[in-house]
């Protein structure tokens, strides 16, 4: 931490990187799928909202930091530093802070991991989806998974302390022993956290081209069974359920997701978020061109929304 | 800024507002939207979005304030449907002056193509960001090919264009010698310089905390003293490295490789040399003892066996970097090495950056060693350099997992050395599947191998399985199967060693038969192998049954039944008469039942690149003209001329070896100098 925090109150960061270098079939999100160009431009805008906020939050300290998107690793990397160091002499960032990177199936290599080791990055979020290639296919993730075992190597070889693979439920076609396979693929590589969530239904048009041809979607039984199969499984394994489809070994967890249950103030940049701060909620506007307009002018560019209920 | 209102103050001059605003929906929107200026920079652009049965192209034409005009090709689209409605929505765009504009009727999807790829040009000549909601890697914007794609918006050779000098030095450091990467080849070069009575300065971009030493323990080398404790023969340094010019075509330095096979042994012996003859005893060697079914030579090329396999986290390297600390080499974690410093012709030192951004000078008195690892992790260096994967591979192919930037690479580049000509050697991404993953059942065993049309396509023992399975390449798009008999446990001791070969000698093959009986049982379903992904094997009593089982249909079924019955044709005659395949490995099909798996042909899963900077026989970089840059030396997977353009090995873990043993010789020698 760059001065004393004794006093300070805690904050966490989001930094939000619309950017993937191409859509999986079943995403729905609103992503960039543009060139550096566009890339730079919004960096340097992310790094204007962080600039013209850095001085509200003076009297904070910043316990966890989560930089998502999209795939930020889509970024260039000395686009990404900068972003990181940026935001690091803007804020009062702990020691000890948890700094979390989201990662597609194929986010990282080695290179990519030792610019995390310079930036303090500690923890990886890596959206696996699945350990099966042929369901890889059908969610029309970039790339198989042999690309998906190095980015859980990669971790683990070169010592960054904390990793998280997310896993689906309810891909179709998907089975209880199908199920089964990705959850000790994701557990092999001493994965300290594993996420398991249901897919969501998606709206994205190239999904919307093949649904007819899909295998039928898992019935609510066969996913309990998976859910089941789980907890029995990362029990033995020593994992234990923090939050529901949550489960980490111990000393391990998402601290940016156990702050948005308390009353600790988070802060987002970049279009589409929400922040959350002195009990106000608010969103910053989805409009890329407005948000790239003016990101240091909160008039333009936030929206209220609502008060934290607590 | 100065009209501008805190964060802090807008949302607490909102927030009084906010609930009963909500509670008549009125929020829900940006209070305030920037209004675009509608300025455009002249010109044309074009954009690509997917339709419905096509990629529908959009070119416009901007003056600074107007649409000027529009062009729309729809022309794959459905005829009647989407294909017509080109110009009217020509109309709609130069009309409206943008693409926010109702569809036609019955033609929606096309119409939304139009619209995005509109959009996509719109935001080009307003200098924005381009969003798309199409799909990329369909040729969407953005996607692999299509404007505005990472592909497009960089140069791939802009990594060669040297960066302006660095002069804000804020530090300064000097030794007889400066090493760039502290790893597999630089480590030892460290201590060899130590040793031989130098000062030493290494600079590793890792921190010291999460020091990695990638590549494993699998060390390829010849003649150390523990492989002869092993039993494991002496190898012939003559046919050794014969075999190796064979296998790289003599694109490899001769000089180069003949230094690795006379000191590979002496510095596998010398980095391990603080282990314990106990530590030693538990070490393995892999694929040791071979079995008497194998031969050395097969279709020309040759093999050996030579990888150890050591026990839990013994680490030759880092044994080495402790031992070369603990005598005066002087590591600078954390430091990312820059550029390099030049007086006229020499090298004379480096410039490196540290985790706070500022740049310190190593001046080096002898000489630097460049052992930055290899620039899989630079996808622009990949595109320009792996010329052989980028053709096979779209835009947007994840590859180089474990490798690092080519930052080594680029520095020698810069200082006017020279690279081996394109394209520049790596370990996989021309081709993967079949059999060069741990996942494959039966590993890298010379089966029988069918394309996705039951047709059998190679000599699959051809070398190693890094030769072997490019043929694949060329085949069809789709799966590539795997075929093999009930007496794979003994067929595979026939097999040349390789690191994704099932190593017999040490039990790898035991789960062989569980697969089998699972794969009978499973029938029509077929039996999941998990290894590094799924893999179904299916069973069949005959050639028909297993087809069938497989997928295949009509010819192709034909082709596969016919195809497993010239194989066991030409197994009988004891002779490939198709692809020459070593009779040895002609290994009939004629089992109670018989076995297969498949997967779809695969490019772009890389490990690492293994070429960059020509150098001599000292591993002295040459420059264009093809001399030695005074002061300037390569070794590891920063030297080229090493692996011709496709690494092959005659034994497991001659990359790790090689970067061994070249990172202590040229740094034996250049402490020397």
């Amino acid at each position: 931490m760059s001065s004393n925090s004794a006093g300070l109150r805690p904050l966490h960061l989001y930094l939000h990187i619309p950017y993937c270098k191409a859509r999986c079939d079943f995403c729905s999100q609103r992503v960039c799928l543009d060139g550096e160009p566009g890339m730079r431009s919004y960096c340097d805008a992310l790094v204007r909202e962080m600039e013209a906020s850095a001085a509200d939050f003076a009297d904070y300290v910043v316990t966890s930091v989560a930089i998502g998107g999209g795939c930020p690793t889509s970024l260039p990397q000395e686009v990404f530093e900068k972003l990181v160091r940026r935001m690091r002499t803007l804020f009062c960032v702990a020691e000890d802070a948890q700094i979390t990177v989201e990662l597609p199936h194929n986010g990282i290599n080695a290179s990519w991991m030792v610019l995390f080791q310079r930036l303090k990055v500690n923890r990886l979020s890596v959206f696996l989806a699945t350990g099966r290639d042929a369901e890889c296919v059908l969610l029309g993730l970039p790339s198989r998974i042999a690309s998906a075992e190095t980015t859980l190597i990669l971790p683990q070889m070169m010592h960054l302390p904390d990793y998280e693979a997310i896993l689906l439920t309810g891909i179709p076609g998907q089975t209880v022993s199908g199920f089964g396979v990705s959850l000790r693929f994701a557990v092999r590589y001493h994965t300290p956290e594993i996420t398991i969530l249901p897919m969501q239904p998606p709206t994205g048009s190239a999904w919307q081209k093949k649904k007819d041809s899909l295998p039928p979607y898992p019935s609510g039984e066969e996913t309990a069974a998976m859910l089941d199969y789980a907890r029995q499984h990362l029990s033995e394994k020593g994992y234990e359920e923090y939050r529901p489809g949550r489960w980490a070994r111990d000393g391990f967890c998402n601290q940016d997701l156990l702050a948005r249950e308390t009353e600790e103030d988070y802060l987002s940049f970049g279009a589409g978020t929400t922040s959350c701060t002195e009990g106000i909620i608010y969103r910053t506007t989805d409009d890329l061109a407005a948000y790239l307009a003016a990101p240091d002018d909160p008039a333009a560019i936030y929206t209220v929304t609502g008060r934290r209920m607590v | 800024m100065a009209n501008k209102i805190s964060r802090r103050d807008f949302l607490r001059g909102s927030a009084a507002g906010a609930v009963s605003m909500l509670a008549t929906g009125v929020l829900g929107a940006p209070l305030v939207h920037a209004e675009s200026s509608g300025t455009y920079t002249p010109g044309t652009y074009s954009a690509i979005s997917k339709g419905m049965e096509s990629d529908v192209k959009v070119t416009m034409t901007f003056d600074a304030e107007t649409i000027t005009d529009v062009q729309i090709d729809v022309s794959g689209e459905t005829a009647g449907i989407g294909a017509e409605i080109g110009d009217e929505m020509v109309q709609k765009i130069l009309e409206a002056q943008g693409a926010e504009l109702d569809g036609v009727s019955g033609a929606s999807v096309t119409s939304a193509a139009i619209r995005d790829a509109a959009n996509n040009c719109i935001a080009q000549a307003k200098g924005e960001a381009v969003v798309s909601t199409a799909p990329a890697g369909e040729g969407g914007p953005g996607g692999p090919g299509g404007p505005g794609g990472a592909a497009a918006a960089e140069p791939d050779d802009e990594w060669r264009t040297a960066p302006e000098p660095i002069t804000d030095v804020a530090e300064e450091f000097t030794a007889d010698v400066v090493i760039v990467g502290g790893g597999q080849a630089g480590t030892p070069a460290a201590r060899a310089a130590v040793e031989a009575g130098a000062s030493v300065i290494v600079i590793e971009s890792q921190t010291e905390d999460a020091m990695s030493f990638r590549g494993g323990g699998q060390i390829g080398h010849i003649n150390s003293a523990f492989l002869e404790s092993k039993g494991v023969p002496k190898v012939d340094i003559q046919e050794f490295v014969t075999d190796w010019q064979l296998r790289t075509n003599n694109r490899s330095r001769c000089g180069l490789i003949m230094k690795y096979a006379n000191n590979s042994g002496r510095c596998f012996d010398w980095m391990s040399d603080s282990f314990t003859d106990e530590e030693k005893a538990t070490w393995t060697v892999r694929q040791w003892p071979v079995s008497e079914n194998y031969t050395q030579k097969k279709s020309g090329i040759s093999t050996w066996v030579g990888t150890p396999t050591l026990n839990g986290d013994a680490s030759p390297v880092k044994r080495t970097m402790e031992i070369a600390r603990e005598k005066g080499a002087d590591y600078h974690f954390g430091v990312t090495a820059k550029q390099l410093v030049k007086d006229g012709d020499r090298v004379t030192g480096v410039i490196g950056q540290d985790a706070d951004g500022n740049y310190i000078k190593f001046t080096a008195n002898k000489g630097v060693i460049l052992c930055g690892g290899g620039f899989g992790g630079n996808p622009s260096m990949c595109r320009d350099l792996l010329i052989e994967i980028t053709d096979y591979c779209s835009a947007d192919t994840s590859i180089g997992g474990m490798d690092d930037d080519g930052s080594g690479i680029k520095l020698g580049y810069w200082a006017g050395g020279r690279l081996e000509s394109r394209p520049l050697s790596s370990m996989g991404g021309n081709y993967v599947y079949p059999c060069n993953s741990p996942g494959d059942p039966i590993g890298t065993t010379a089966a029988l191998w069918v394309n996705c049309h039951g047709r059998r396509y190679c000599n699959e023992g051809f070398g190693d399985i890094v030769l072997s399975a490019m043929a694949g390449a060329k085949e069809p798009q789709g799966m590539i199967y795997t075929v093999f008999n009930d007496t794979i446990r003994e067929d595979i001791t026939y097999q040349a060693p390789g690191h994704m070969a099932l190593d017999y000698a040490n039990g790898e093959d035991e789960k062989l038969d569980e697969i089998m009986a699972g794969a009978i049982e499973a029938g029509d379903a077929g039996y999941e192998v998990t290894g590094m992904g799924t893999t179904m094997v299916y069973a069949g009593k005959d050639a028909e049954e297993l087809g069938t089982r497989l997928g295949f249909t009509g010819d192709d079924l034909q082709n596969f039944i016919n195809t497993v019955a010239r194989y066991n044709e030409l197994c009988e005659k004891g002779i490939d008469e198709d692809f020459a395949k070593d009779p040895v490995l002609m290994r009939p099909l004629n089992g109670e039942h018989i076995f297969a798996y498949g997967a779809e042909k695969s490019f772009g899963s890389m490990l690492v690149t293994t070429g960059g900077l020509l150098t001599d026989d000292n591993s002295q970089v040459l420059g264009e003209d093809f001399e030695p840059i005074p002061g300037l030396f390569a070794a590891g997977n920063n030297c080229g001329g090493r692996f011709g353009f496709q690494y092959s090995t005659s034994i497991p873990g001659e990359s790790l070896g090689f970067a061994n043993t070249q990172g202590m010789l040229v740094g034996e020698y250049v402490a020397k100098l």
